[in-house]
């Protein structure tokens, strides 16, 4: 490339002083970024591209961060790195801008959003006029999406999606020559997504700045970026324009993180390639799943509905209204929906934590719709029915050890002496590819996957019916998501599990279910065979779900 | 999180440390006094200025410049009564710490039983709780100190004897834990209500554990930091609570020797006999901020989150 590069990055490095001593975030970065070109930093939690983002706008806190390097903004522009204050100001938001995840910590709850963007601008524009600001700020939101009229509604007053709005325009405000997204889409869901990533394409287009996308999701690098930078453990593995990093990448770490999250087109069912080493050997033979022959209905819910109660006097609000779904012996049902859409209340009313407040709840062709307030009927349903939950740093208390916590099925349920239950954690604990050795360590020590696996195990100790897997994988990162994925495919082999599985990931449901049930606002949209739903969808909302799917 | 890191961050905190060693030397005194005293060969009532002479000045003041300090009596001796400074210091060590560990002994079992069963329950057990709190933070406990001294001596006591010492610990036990333990109960409740809604606790009722398992095996393990650390900064705060009432005259009453009484006393004499403030005032200053600094080392070590 010829033109100078809108920001240009060598030999970045970024030390974090922490108590057990200086802990290095990224190492020797360097890469260019010409104007109007979007380059993706894509790595997995850890690999430092947020680092790499706070880097370029000056952001770390000097006391405690060493950042060594060079970042400069347009070729000749002052050098970042070492920046005085007074430099730096000028530079954010002015030249570089910045748009976060989350939206909702990024605007301030008390100020409207025209007043927020026209601060924006007159922080930079210090001549402006209140009024010009504004009428600046109204264009903005204008172009964003969002009716200006609305520009004297405070930020609660919007959805996830049109706050993200908010915060691009506030970025885009001063016209940057640099833009960078830290993680932009990654809190919504993915219709929503979808528009953002349209919107940011599109005004990137139309205003050349150039961009630097951060994000974890090969997805949205492949539909946004020309050119991604691979990072692993703070170095970078791989760099080069998106279309051959996607089909023919050099690096086997590339090539797994983009293999690593099933799409539309993985075949249903077939192992995963990881990227981690301790991956236990696969025990089932790798063949593409095909559901299991009509059998016995295990678990029903019909004309469900729930309603949680209002806060104070406002009416209560309805979270799950007419849905009628079974789960058959053997089957798995992927449960879809954005959120808010039901399908977490549903998997509590099947589990027995929460009542509802009409229609039938069936386990085995016994009614267990009171199992939330009955002590005894809920234990006798735990005994057969089990929870994987989604978050595996908030669902393994933290001040238990991994024996006490997979053993604990065991105590409420069997009268096995500490002896035997400890033998059948160990046995558990091999299942789903941990070892011995990790009976007496707290939570805290293991990865985000391994704590998924301890979930699963405590969830199969007593060998249950059926498992309610609430977004298993959703917290995790791709690669890891494709271990445990891999490991719940196996064990539905071996184990001959029935499944309920929910999901918000059209993609990962395809992969692992036989059959689909579409929730949208409380209510079934459609539900069918995993192929019928995929391939001929009925309704126009699994349409547009499915149009989403990057 | 674990106890290994937590003991593991502690060692490193130097103030926490020397906190922890001038605590753990008063409570040695406090323990090993009588053998102390032995050794020295003095006891703590015995009046020896009055019982020897040329001790005591005719207007009861020490003979000896700085209050009577001398080989025999390492500290000086009382005005007046003209008892050893050195062994009412000592013992006054036991009067504290007895009060103040029991007292803290029972506000963290009423703390922990209250606010855990208020934050696990809610609802109508919690609004009552919510409404016994703000009653007894609007009571003003140092009025009711006061006044329920008298009250004790006239009802339980006959006219010509004196106030059984165990009577005088109990009442005062009895008052800080029952204003003691609201605090504690406020701060586990919330604890408590936050942890409630963590998945792990939704994750053992998915288990069919018990009510009495998700307390005792899921809860409990995860209170015990906060209330280690409101139990280390309550000490001090009973002792000096403890010491101000028996300043006001309605703590514990003589014989017994008491830190705040001693400086009762030597603000009687101040004008005349200085010294008699200093050692009572100083060791009191000195315990309460070793175990002020005690408290915010544990709560630094137990806390991942505190940036050192």
């Amino acid at each position: 490339m010829s033109r100078q590069p809108a920001l240009r990055v060598r030999d970045l490095t970024v030390t974090f002083g922490t108590a057990r001593g200086p802990v290095p975030a990224v190492r020797d970065i360097s890469f260019d970024v010409a104007p109007g070109e979007v380059l993706g930093l894509v790595g997995e939690s850890g690999s430092g591209k947020s680092t790499i983002g706070l880097a370029a706008l000056g952001l770390h806190d000097p006391a405690r961060t060493r950042v060594e390097g060079s970042i400069r903004l347009g070729g000749d522009g002052p050098e970042l790195v070492g920046a005085p204050e007074a430099v730096l100001k000028r530079v954010r938001g002015a030249k570089a801008a910045m748009v976060f995840q989350d939206a909702l910590d990024a605007l301030s709850p008390y100020h409207t959003i025209g007043a927020q963007i026209a601060e924006a601008y007159r922080v930079h524009h210090p001549q402006a006029s209140r009024k010009e600001a504004l009428r600046r700020a109204a264009a903005m939101l204008e172009r964003v999406g969002i009716p200006a009229a609305r520009a004297s509604d405070h930020p609660h007053h919007l959805s996830g999606g049109m706050r993200q709005r908010v915060v691009i325009a506030m970025a885009l405000v001063n016209d940057p020559d640099v833009l960078i997204a830290d993680e932009p889409t990654t809190a919504l869901d993915a219709r929503v997504q979808r528009q953002i990533l349209d919107l940011i394409r599109e005004l990137q287009a139309e205003t050349g700045t150039a961009m630097v996308l951060i994000t974890h999701d090969v997805g949205v690098v492949a539909a946004t970026c020309h050119r991604m930078l691979v990072l692993r453990a703070g170095e970078a593995l791989e760099e080069g324009p998106t279309a051959r990093l996607l089909t023919s990448a050099a690096h086997p770490y590339t090539r797994a993180l983009v293999q690593a999250a099933p799409t539309l087109r993985t075949p249903p069912g077939s192992r995963l390639p990881t990227v981690e080493d301790p991956e236990p050997k696969p025990r089932a033979k790798a063949r593409p799943r095909t559901a299991p022959a009509p059998a016995g209905v295990l678990a029903e819910v019909r004309d469900l509905r729930v309603d949680y109660p209002g806060r104070r006097r406002s009416r209560p609000h309805t979270a799950v209204d007419g849905v009628s779904l079974r789960v058959r012996h053997g089957e798995t049902l992927g449960l879809v929906g954005e959120s808010g859409s039901g399908k977490s209340t549903i998997a509590r009313v099947l589990a027995g934590l929460r009542r509802p407040t009409g229609g039938e709840v069936r386990f085995d062709g016994r009614d267990i719709s009171g199992a939330a307030t009955n002590a005894r009927l809920r234990r006798e349903l735990s005994r057969d029915v089990q929870l994987v939950f989604q978050d595996p740093y908030a669902s393994l208390n933290p001040r238990r050890t991994v024996e006490q916590i997979v053993t604990t099925p065991l105590r409420v349920h069997t009268d096995l002496d500490a002896a035997r239950r400890r033998d059948r954690a160990v046995e558990l604990l091999e299942q789903v590819g941990l070892s011995a050795a990790h009976l007496s360590r707290h939570p805290h020590e293991f990865s985000g996957g391994q704590r998924q696996r301890i979930g699963i195990a405590r969830a199969l100790a007593v060998r249950p019916r059926l498992v309610i897997a609430d977004e298993p994988v959703s917290a995790l990162d791709v690669s890891v998501q494709a271990q445990v994925l891999n490991l719940l495919m196996d064990l539905r082999e071996e184990l001959g599990l029935s499944l309920l599985f929910i999901s918000h990931d059209l993609a990962v449901v395809r992969h692992f279910c036989d059959r689909i049930a579409v929730l949208k606002d409380g209510g079934l949209v459609e539900t069918g065979p995993r192929d019928t739903v995929f391939d001929t969808p009925s309704a126009a909302y699994t349409k547009e779900l499915l149009a989403a799917v990057l | 999180m674990a106890a290994v890191s937590m003991t593991h961050v502690f060692r490193r905190d130097r103030v926490g440390i020397v906190s922890l060693a001038v605590v753990g030397f008063f409570v040695l005194l406090a323990v090993t006094a009588p053998l102390i005293t032995a050794l020295y060969g003095k006891n703590p009532t015995e009046h020896y200025g009055q019982n020897e002479t040329g001790l005591l000045s005719p207007e009861g003041l020490p003979v000896l410049p700085n209050g009577g300090i001398s080989a025999e009596h390492w500290f000086g001796i009382e005005p007046g009564l003209g008892r050893d400074v050195l062994a009412q210091l000592l013992h006054g060590i036991r009067t504290s710490l007895l009060i103040a560990f029991a007292s803290a002994a029972v506000v963290a079992v009423i703390g922990v039983v209250v606010g855990v069963t208020a934050g696990y329950l809610s609802g109508l057990v919690d609004r009552a709780f919510t409404f016994v709190c703000n009653v007894l933070l609007a009571f003003p406990a140092l009025l009711f100190l006061l006044t329920l001294g008298p009250v004790v001596q006239t009802r339980f006591v006959g006219h010509d004897e004196s106030e059984p010492a165990w009577m005088q610990f109990t009442v005062l036990i009895l008052v800080f834990s029952a204003f003691g333990w609201v605090p504690l109960a406020m701060v586990l409740r919330t604890v408590v209500r936050s942890l409630r809604e963590r998945e792990f606790v939704e994750a053992a009722r998915a288990l069919g554990a018990s009510r009495r398992h998700i307390v005792f095996r899921e809860l409990l393990p995860n209170v015990w930091a906060p209330v280690l650390v409101h139990i280390t900064l309550a000490v001090p705060a009973i002792v000096t609570t403890e010491a101000a009432l028996s300043f006001l005259g309605v703590g514990i009453n003589e014989p017994i020797p008491d830190w705040g009484r001693m400086i009762s006393r030597g603000s009687e004499v101040f004008y005349d006999d200085p010294t008699y403030m200093v050692f009572p005032g100083v060791s009191l200053l000195v315990f309460v901020l070793a175990f002020n600094l005690l408290g915010d080392a544990v709560r630094d070590a137990l806390d991942p989150h505190t940036v050192r």
